[in-house]
């Protein structure tokens, strides 16, 4: 799913740009705000409440839980890599790889998951080759926020539709890749590179069954984290 | 889990190449070179080998950033105006 340069025109690619800085920033001052606390800095509790007095201005520190976090995103984000480079096959001719997005998002927030998802692409771009640079706002639009922002909103609609919690995430999984496949298709469309229609009946039909992998693929995931590392989903905190 | 995984990778275009290859503008994708371009380090050839080692070093650079992100996020201690 990831985009090569040249597949989108220069207007789409920019537009897409300017949306994935704005996701970008958003996403980087909600975490900013998730990690760090106010307050004295540990270090220099001690002499605190001197120090408090002779700048006057409270501090902004990551305390334990913001590294605990920052650690369990670093973790995320490499198991998201990896996971992204090896390829299922779906049909004779066709394979899938898993995009994540759902993943990431389901333990770290949809704004955490985002950041960690744009972490994996500017690598997989800059390393890689594995999509391009023009059009790298284009894929974090479509796998950061399609896949991890509006798939996490759609797992919670669908909990609170009253579906168990396994249902919600295949469900979602499903979603974020329909989506995210949906928007590139509409991408490539809005370029001019092939037409619309076509193009977003063919990306819906495959990814109708890579989604199907993406379901099976993050209910095993998450399963795992949770039993095996004890981990608990960010809705559930 | 890379090293594993790495041996039963697909070797199958992804939905998106496919496509492009089926509707006809895959021709149109513009192929750069990068240091480890399709997930194989470049002195190591093709194969399981190879993609592992590139996985890994992917995997380092990951961790690399986080550090980062977790030294500039304790650095800019100063409460900035608006600041909740």
């Amino acid at each position: 799913m990831h985009i090569p340069d040249g597949f989108l025109d220069s207007k789409t690619a920019t537009g897409m740009a300017a949306a994935a800085v704005t996701v970008i920033v958003l996403a980087l001052s909600k975490v900013r705000a998730l990690v760090t606390e106010r307050g004295l800095i540990p270090a220099m509790a001690g002499v605190g409440a001197g120090v408090k007095s002779m700048t006057g201005k409270a501090q902004r520190f990551v305390g334990e839980a913001g590294k605990s976090y920052l650690s369990r995103m670093a973790m995320v984000t490499s198991l998201v890599f990896a996971a992204q480079m090896f390829n299922f096959p779906v049909a004779q001719g066709i394979s899938g790889h898993l995009l994540g997005g759902l993943f990431a998002a389901l333990f770290l927030g949809p704004w955490g998951g985002a950041l960690s998802m744009t972490i994996v692409l500017i690598v997989q771009a800059t390393l890689y080759a594995d999509g391009g640079l023009i059009v790298l706002g284009a894929n974090i639009m479509n796998m950061a926020f399609f896949g991890c922002i509006v798939s996490y909103f759609a797992y919670v609609l669908f909990k609170k539709t009253g579906f168990a919690d396994k249902v919600s995430i295949s469900l979602s999984a499903w979603v974020s890749v329909l989506m995210a496949s949906s928007a590139c298709a509409l991408e490539l469309g809005l370029s001019g590179t092939h037409s619309l229609i076509e193009t977003l009946v063919s990306m819906a039909s495959v990814h109708i069954f890579i989604g199907m992998g993406e379901a099976i693929i993050t209910l095993i995931l998450v399963s795992i984290m949770k039993n095996m590392l004890g981990w608990e989903t960010y809705h559930e905190k | 889990m890379v090293v594993a995984a790495s041996f039963f990778a697909s070797s199958f275009p992804d939905g998106l190449d496919y496509l492009a290859g089926k509707l006809g503008f895959l021709q149109k994708g513009v192929s750069r070179s990068a240091f480890m371009k399709d997930y194989s380090v470049s002195f190591l050839g093709a194969g399981a080998l190879s993609t592992a080692s590139s996985g890994i070093i992917g995997i380092t650079v990951i961790w690399c950033v986080f550090a980062l992100l977790r030294a500039i996020l304790n650095f800019s201690r100063t409460e900035r105006k608006g600041d909740k």
